[in-house]
């Protein structure tokens, strides 16, 4: 993969969080330098790529979508700056490995022939096999898709803690654009002192930054019904903290096992899947 | 401060293309998102609804109208 020097990492942060007004001059460069190749590589392999667009195309698309998204996803998605230059890369492959994702599908919708399983998820990263910059809740699944996900999994009848642990992890990507590994991190950082009464009315805020996403008022009592529900004696779900459910495993362990399985609830419920 | 209104917030997450105009508002609005971690939030969360509202419409004005009234519908417009 190729890489930024430590220069051009710090020239793009300079034009664009200490400049006014801002300039984007140098991540526009980082991106010609990072992806012309293997965008070129990718229209020519492709036939669905390479019929619809032009590897320049892609490159103003990203550039585009870099535009909007570099401050508030990726340098400042916390507080401090974030200085990763390899993370910064990764996600500037992962965006165009998303817009290609996306022109691929496009292509495929309007074809009139059905194309070949040339735009399976796999062969569309350009090369990137670092799972953490995967984006897991696709910008093109429809947003009713969604909401029926988060409907299921609230009237599912697994555990709270392991429903909780989904929707939490799903707010979380979803309102703070964070990658699925590094939601498991942030769950653990985050969570795993508080009560899991407490974990859902933090849950419930975050998702008012989810618009289109309403946490309806039974599924809510539903919730608080299973977080009422006895532990153990005269101690309820809600009163228990988060990491006193992990297993032996250990927490990062834990959480992916529970989000698996109700993943796999989602799935037969054939909806969707993450 | 004053924070970006949900029609910049719209106009900037809806941004396809690069005219002299297009570049002053992202200019505009990155310039604010440096120091405002509220309006980052916002723009994080629009993007990603903008973002699946423009993979069910067919055209881009249409995803912005129906952003336009998602976002109508909760308490945006009160920040
Ligand atoms: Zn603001």
């Amino acid at each position: 993969m190729i890489a930024l020097t430590e220069e051009e990492f710090d020239r793009i942060i300079v034009e664009l969080l200490e400049t006014k007004p801002v300039k984007y001059d140098a991540l526009c460069a980082a991106a010609e330098k990072l992806l012309t190749k293997p965008l070129r590589r990718k229209c020519a392999e492709v036939p669905a790529l390479g019929s619809v667009c032009t590897y320049e195309d892609l490159l103003s698309e990203t550039y585009i979508r870099l535009i909007k998204c570099a401050i508030p996803s990726f340098f400042l998605r916390t507080d401090t700056v974030n200085r990763d230059r390899e993370g910064f890369c990764r996600w500037v492959y992962t965006v165009a490995a998303n817009i290609c994702r996306d022109k691929i599908r496009f292509s495929a919708a309007h074809a009139a022939v059905p194309l070949e399983k040339d735009d399976d998820e796999d062969s569309i990263p350009l090369q990137i096999a670092d799972p953490s910059a995967e984006r897991p809740f696709a910008a093109c699944e429809d947003i009713e898709t969604l909401r029926e996900a988060f409907a299921i999994v609230l009237g599912s009848d697994m555990q709270i803690y392991k429903v909780i642990t989904w929707v939490a992890q799903a707010v979380m990507i979803l309102s703070e654009g964070v990658s699925k590994i590094e939601s498991n991190d942030l769950l653990i950082k985050r969570y795993e002192n508080m009560t899991l009464d407490r974990m859902w009315e933090e849950i419930r805020r975050a998702s008012a930054a989810l618009p289109w996403l309403r946490v309806r008022k039974e599924d809510d009592l539903r919730v608080r019904k299973m977080l009422d529900a006895p532990f153990k004696e005269n101690v309820r779900y809600g009163d228990m903290r988060y990491q006193d459910f992990y297993m032996k495993k250990g927490a990062k362990a834990s959480i992916s096992d529970w989000v698996n399985r109700i993943n796999a609830v989602i799935r037969r419920n054939d909806a969707w899947n993450m | 401060m004053e924070h970006v209104s949900v029609e910049k917030i719209i106009e900037f997450v809806s941004v396809d293309r690069l005219s002299e105009s297009d570049l002053a508002l992202t200019r505009e609005v990155n310039a604010h998102l440096c120091d405002c971690a509220d309006c980052r939030r916002r723009v994080r969360a629009a993007q990603t609804v903008y973002d699946a509202l423009l993979a069910e419409c067919k055209t881009r004005e249409a995803a912005k109208k129906r952003l336009s009234r998602e976002l109508d519908e909760t308490l945006e417009r009160k920040i």
